[in-house]
């Protein structure tokens, strides 16, 4: 039996060698391939079609293993019974723990968006507070500021302003935008500017504006404008005073 | 005469400026209020086309532009190795001592420290005649590194008139004056440089001796030599900043300078934080000694990448010229050739492919010509080398794109990596079919001599498998493995160990980071006899089954993590051991067959 | 430049898709905001592209429809764009560009922060090392996420990034319930369900007071998106950098992003790159992406999770790509997973995390896990190999070891990958499972993991087969009787 083997490897080995063998036996491996359940490795083809003994051997095996299998089988029908015994009791036990552990879960994540959601919004009822707050402030100064806001200052103030708007917009045609109460100080300001700069032909416009204060500075083909109005200036601060605003509400400062 | 002009015109990176007729082509100027650094790339009548390296932003026509009347320079001397710079070469830790964590805008700083004091030692004699870049005295700049003063490669020959004695000198020191036919020149431990300009050398030899980088798959399959020049290509994630890195860490050069070109800031503080405590296997010296780092990451002003590469390379070629090995890394160099194409496009030009412009392969080939292995000027002989490694970043890791199809006709060692190889951890990904080295056989003979006279057909014979296996695999893809032959299993075995236990290199574990060349060559040996046994024993009859289960395997697989090279003897144990199970299961197996 | 400030134009010479160009400008400099009425008094913002020779291009961030030639002001206000921050826009909602969106004031600021950031240098940052426990075994265990990281989901349509970001949000914010985490969202041209389901899951973890949300919505303008982005990472680094927070940003989706990029590229008639997108596509991504990370000498980080959608899920196109070369990893999910019904359907091969190695092991998670990890993307990686051979050549083509890769790769995906939307399962956990699926392999496969690992958590499997044998023994043994 053993010198059987051992030449049967031989042959094996040699028909290796001989590539024009090789198609033959791919063909064999296709035909035993298709046929169903016997999926034998291709090399192993020649050997079950060449000798009957082989092929003994290969059935002797195959039930063999099969008989593993059975008892594998039995095996594991015999686990899983007892494991379906063990896991009915647990199931039932999981089954509880996950039913607390779930509500458990839920109430605390309500807890959370509860705690969460009121955190949130007491602050956001303390910011509307505040900006309502800071709101009144700047309505009151801005009142303040049309009565009273014109002293001294104002004057060079606009000069220079109108000085800043002229050179902004580079252009020597120019109109003047001003508040009702401004319009004679602004006139007389123009004249300032016209004696030291000349070839300057600038004008006071005709329409209303109720800013606070200040000048617009107009080319007069109306192409660019300069915004020099104290409603701008006081815009462009107003974060910063929102700030300093909320800072004294809160008694931070 | 300084040119003094005005914007006209700003969009991003580019801006253009009138007035400015007296400037010249690539002259720095300084642009708007705040003196941002520009640099000059076309000129048309009196406007000059402007690319700036700082962010333009509220930048503004009408403001001034000032030329200075200088090409971009960089400044070369003792205190540049262990910095990190921008592309224009300031350093950025002192302008984090000015503005803090945010690189801020024109910020001036100098690149070295001017008031530190070096000891000098002078090399020369008064009325030594001496050349243009022959080196006149040498300072310690790192322990690891002593730095020539040379005379400056653009000066005429002369002789030396005067020399300063031996001792400590801040670098604003002459040091000596050189008489030549232009009158008393003074020579002081620095000299700028214009970073697109090559620093000239006396005669270029040709690369033969490997550049060592402890990575096997480089050192064993595809070697790169001291002076050559190579490129690693690959998608994202497969791998080139850690090869990089890896090169930077464990090559055997004297300097290395690394180049983050529009890449990631968080690359660069690794390399900043982890390098000085990586301790240099051949000098035990922090491995910071030894390097620079030029740094412009993917978020730093555009302009300022595409310098960076020339900013760096100069660098390199100024250690070369003190007789050193330098080795350059360039991550990468496919944002530079963004750059190029973002100020190409702004400049309107008529566009090559993929809106690259028309010159980018000349750029490319420019700059792979300053690698190489020279005999630098003047007196006493030194030989150094640059190598230069480039990254490349091609988009949707198509290798048929612009800047990789240029970059592989001017480089000779090519690491392809693979996106596949990635997705799998094979790591370093590079692809053991698409790679090739131009060095191979000049390489051959330093390892005949330093190693072993076997290396090339273990070489070739472990190559052979890899090879063969690929053909396999083809097959195994169609019919499945288990329609080969035992003898052809088995090269698909042996050829998952060569990957497995050679090709594979894990950059982050601490005995793998790095093989010596003796480790290498035993690894590759130990695989090959594996084979020769494995092959013998099929003859005899042994099954396959039992040869691949034998139990030496994992030891093999594991030997390049599991012995460390001061250990190597453990490597003939194990192919003493592995040559016993043969002999073993060979006399089992045939006792039982007869 | 603040003496440019308050200048009206009205000369506008031509308005096409988002830009507008206006004439006649005297002083306007690169970058400036600026403030357009239209005819019917409609206000809107727009930013300076390029200015010289008396015009600027102004993009409009609302869009363009409604204005005309004639009777449009543009107001140069002389600075870039700003946002007000302070620590009150914490629990608050704005608009893609940085305005309320919530009915409540601006926020009274602190300070004003130029939306578009400054690089960060390089040698100021420290290198992100912390490990962030997100509960999800498939992040923690492969693709582990640190502080300061920039980690982005590549996803498809369809599938269920949002749900996948959320939960990353909610579970990382437990670890440290402390009050110094906050979560910065930027939805960018995202559907309002989306959005809200987002919102929605802060709101139940009772996470939404300390997240800042940034709601730039599908029928939003669409070049808003260019701004929502920079206006989320101006407050993130605000809340990591000046109030020492760990910020999670989370931008979703960056495709829509990039179009919008690309829509206002095609109007400036750019030489464009692959398929349309601008060639500086990757150096604006990166300004963008590049605003994660810690710094040193302060406490917070930015930690960005961006989420794009591929289109066609091809990882190729051009924001996939030009992300992965980036971010520093990116996490990829699968459509074939996705239909297996697997959440979540991260392709752990195509994805990766590249300062994991950083932040794992002694002493920051387990000396065993980074060797584990590259094991699993072997293990995986070959079940998927011998899964498509198989396919091919059938089961019984396949080698017995490959049969047990086989299996390997159903186990990786059902016990370890899948996971359910609320569970946080602790790394202990998440590595328990990862040695239970790599015992079912023989010791001898595993070749990345030092032998002392081996001994420690490898469970060998002959304990289970000795009962199995002693059982079958009993079996036969009454079989006989
Ligand atoms: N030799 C290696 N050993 C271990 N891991 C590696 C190795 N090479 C690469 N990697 C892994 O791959 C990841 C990506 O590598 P790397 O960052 O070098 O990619 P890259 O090609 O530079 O990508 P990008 O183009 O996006 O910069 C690393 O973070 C690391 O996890
Ligand atoms: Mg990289």
């Amino acid at each position: 039996m053993d010198h059987l083997l051992v030449r049967h490897a031989e042959e094996n080995n040699k028909l290796y060698e001989k590539t024009e063998l090789i198609s033959y036996l791919f063909g064999l491996y296709f035909i035993l391939y298709l046929t169903p359940k016997v999926k034998i490795p291709f090399y192993r083809t020649f050997v079950v079609m060449s000798s009957i003994v082989t092929l003994e051997q290969t059935i002797d095996k195959v039930l063999s293993e099969s008989q593993i299998e059975f008892v594998n089988k039995i095996d594991s029908a015999y686990n899983e019974s007892l494991n379906n015994l063990e896991s009915s009791r647990s199931n039932i036990l999981q089954e509880y723990s996950k039913i607390i552990n779930n509500a458990q879960k839920q109430s605390e994540s309500i807890k959370r968006q509860i705690i969460g959601a009121s955190k949130i919004s007491a602050r956001n009822k303390q910011l509307l507070l505040l900006e309502s707050a800071v709101n009144n402030v700047f309505v009151k100064s801005k009142e303040k500021l049309y009565v009273l806001g014109k002293e001294k200052g104002y004057e060079s103030m606009l000069y220079r302003t109108l000085e800043e708007g002229v050179s902004a917009i580079q252009t020597r045609d120019i109109i003047i935008e001003c508040n009702k109460n401004d319009k004679n100080l602004i006139t007389k300001i123009i004249n300032d500017f016209i004696k030291k700069n000349i070839n300057y032909k600038i004008a006071v416009s005709d329409g209303f504006f109720d800013f606070i204060g200040g000048i617009r500075v107009r080319s007069s083909d109306g192409l660019m404008s300069y915004d020099g109005t104290m409603d701008s200036k006081l815009e462009r601060v107003k974060p910063i005073i929102r700030k300093n605003i909320a800072q004294i509400l809160r008694g931070e400062e | 005469m300084v040119a003094k002009g005005r914007i006209i015109w700003v969009s991003g990176p580019a801006v253009k400026a009138d007035g400015m007729s007296t400037v010249k082509m690539y002259e720095t100027v300084e642009v708007g209020d705040s003196k941002l650094v520009g640099e000059v790339i076309r000129l048309t009548g009196d406007t000059a086309f402007i690319q700036v390296y700082e962010s333009t932003s509220g930048l503004r026509p009408g403001e001034s532009v000032t030329g200075t009347g200088q090409p971009l320079s960089v400044l070369l001397g003792p205190g540049i190795i262990g910095k990190i710079y921008d592309g224009i070469q300031r350093p950025l830790g002192e302008i984090a001592q000015k503005s803090g964590s945010y690189i801020g805008r024109g910020v001036h700083t100098d690149p070295v420290d001017m008031k530190k004091k070096y000891h000098f030692q002078p090399l020369v004699r008064k009325s030594d005649s001496v050349g243009s870049g022959s080196v006149i005295g040498s300072v310690e700049e790192t322990p690891l590194l002593n730095h020539s003063i040379m005379v400056p490669p653009d000066f005429k020959n002369g002789t030396i008139v005067d020399v300063i004695s031996e001792g400590d000198y801040d670098i604003e020191q002459v040091v000596a004056t050189l008489e030549t036919s232009d009158g008393k020149i003074p020579l002081k431990m620095y000299h700028k440089w214009p970073v697109r300009k090559p620093r000239p050398y006396t005669e270029r030899y040709d690369p033969t001796v490997p550049l060592i980088t402890g990575q096997r798959v480089i050192d064993t399959y595809f070697p790169i030599a001291k002076g050559g020049t190579g490129a690693i290509p690959g998608g994202f994630g497969t791998g080139k900043t850690v090869t990089l890195h890896q090169i930077a860490k464990w090559a055997d050069s004297k300097v290395v300078v690394y180049i983050g070109c529009g890449e990631r800031g968080n690359e660069m503080t690794e390399v900043l934080v982890e390098f000085p405590h990586l301790i240099d296997p051949r000098s035990n010296r922090p491995l910071m000694e030894r390097t620079v780092l030029v740094a412009n990451t993917s978020n730093m002003p555009v302009a300022a990448r595409e310098a960076s590469i020339y900013t760096g390379v100069t660098l390199a070629e100024y250690y070369r010229d003190m007789g050193l090995d330098v080795v350059l890394v360039a991550d990468s160099t496919s944002r530079w050739a963004e750059a190029l194409r973002e100020m190409s496009g702004r400049l309107e030009e008529m566009p090559a492919e993929e809106g690259y412009p028309s010159y980018l392969a000349s750029r490319l080939a420019e700059f792979y010509e300053r690698a190489g292995r020279v005999k630098a000027l003047g007196s006493p002989n030194r030989t150094g080398s640059v190598t230069l490694v480039g990254a490349v970043s091609p988009s949707g890791a198509d290798f048929t794109e612009p800047v990789t199809t240029h970059t592989i006709r001017f480089i000779k060692t090519f690491w392809a990596l693979d996106t596949r190889l990635a997705y799998s951890r094979h790591y370093p990904s590079i692809n053991w079919m698409n790679s090739y080295s131009g060095y191979l056989e000049d390489v051959s003979k330093w390892w005949k001599e330093s190693v072993s006279s076997e290396w090339y057909d273990l070489r070739a014979y472990s190559y052979n498998l890899l090879q063969r296996e690929d053909t396999l695999k083809e097959i195994v893809r169609l019919l499945g493995p288990e329609s080969l032959p035992d003898e052809e299993k088995l090269i698909l075995e042996v050829a998952r160990m060569i990957k497995i236990g050679i090709l594979q290199q894990n950059s982050f574990d601490k005995v793998d980071t790095y093989s010596s060349p003796e480790k290498q060559l035993k690894l590759v040996k130990l695989i090959v006899n594996y084979h020769k046994e494995a092959q013998k024993a099929l003859k005899e009859g042994i099954t396959l089954a039992d040869i691949r289960t034998m139990p030496i395997i994992p030891s093999i697989l594991k030997a390049k993590f599991e012995i460390t090279d001061e250990d190597i003897a453990k490597l003939d144990q194990l192919d003493k051991q592995m040559h016993e199970q043969f002999e073993k299961i060979v006399n089992q197996g045939v006792k039982l067959i007869v | 430049m603040s003496d440019s400030i308050n200048i009206e134009y009205t000369k506008i010479a031509e308005i096409k898709g988002p830009l507008m160009i206006v004439d006649g400008i005297t002083q306007a400099s690169f970058d400036e905001l600026v403030e357009i009425e239209t005819p019917d008094g409609e206000k809107r913002l727009g930013r300076v592209l390029e200015v010289g020779h008396g015009k600027a291009i102004v993009q409009v961030f609302e869009g363009t429809t409604g204005l005309a030639i004639v009777g449009t002001k543009a107001k140069f206000i002389g600075k870039t764009m700003q946002m007000p921050v302070s620590p009150e826009v914490l629990g608050r909602v704005f608009d893609g560009l940085g305005r309320p969106n919530d009915g409540l004031p601006e926020p009274i600021a602190d300070k004003f922060l130029d939306v578009n950031g400054e690089p960060m240098n390089p040698e100021q940052r420290e290198y992100p090392t912390s490990f962030i426990q997100t509960g999800v075994s498939v992040i923690d265990g492969m693709l582990t996420l640190v502080r300061g990281q920039k980690l982005p989901i590549f996803s498809g349509s369809g599938m269920p990034h949002n749900i996948l970001a959320a939960q990353i949000a909610r579970q990382a914010s437990v670890v440290g319930t402390k009050e110094d985490f906050a979560v910065v969202f930027a939805a960018i041209g995202v559907q309002y369900s989306e959005a809200q389901y987002f919102k929605r899951s802060l709101e139940e973890s009772g996470a939404l007071r300390r997240s800042v949300l940034f709601l730039n919505l599908a029928d939003d303008p669409a070049i808003e998106r260019i701004i929502t982005p920079r206006v989320a990472l101006t407050v993130a680094e605000y809340l990591a950098f000046d109030l020492g927070m760990h910020v999670l940003a989370i931008l979703t989706d960056m495709t829509n992003y990039s179009e919008a990029l690309r829509e206002i590229s095609a109007a400036r008639e750019e030489v464009p790159g692959r398929k349309g997108y601008p060639g500086y596509l990757y150096t604006d991504l990166a300004n963008i992406y590049e605003r994660a990370g810690r710094l040193k000498g302060k406490n917070g980080s930015v930690t960005q999770v961006p989420i794009l959608s591929m289109p066609a899920d091809d990882i190729t196109h051009p924001i996939p790509d030009l992300t992965g070369y980036i971010t520093e990893g990116q996490m990829v999910l699968g459509r074939d997973l996705f239909r297996k019904g697997i959440y979540p359907s991260v392709n752990v091969l195509m994805s990766l995390s590249r300062l994991m190695k950083d932040g794992i092991g002694e002493g920051k998670t387990r000396s065993d896990h980074s060797e584990v990890a590259n094991q699993l993307y072997d293990a995986y990686s070959r079940s998927q190999e011998v899964r498509a051979l198989a396919e091919i050549v059938g089961r019984a083509g396949l080698t017995g070891i490959d049969l047990k890769y086989l299996d390997t790769g159903d186990m990786f995906e059902n016990n370890f990958l899948k996971q359910n939307l609320d569970e946080n399962r602790s790394l202990e956990e998440t590595l328990s499972r990862a040695w239970e699926i790599l015992s079912a392999l023989p010791e001898s496969e595993l070749t990345k993991i030092k032998d002392k690992h081996i001994k420690q958590y490898y469970r060998h499997q002959n304990q289970q087969q000795s009962t199995n044998v002693g059982v079958a023994a009993a079996v036969s043994s009454s079989n006989a009787t």
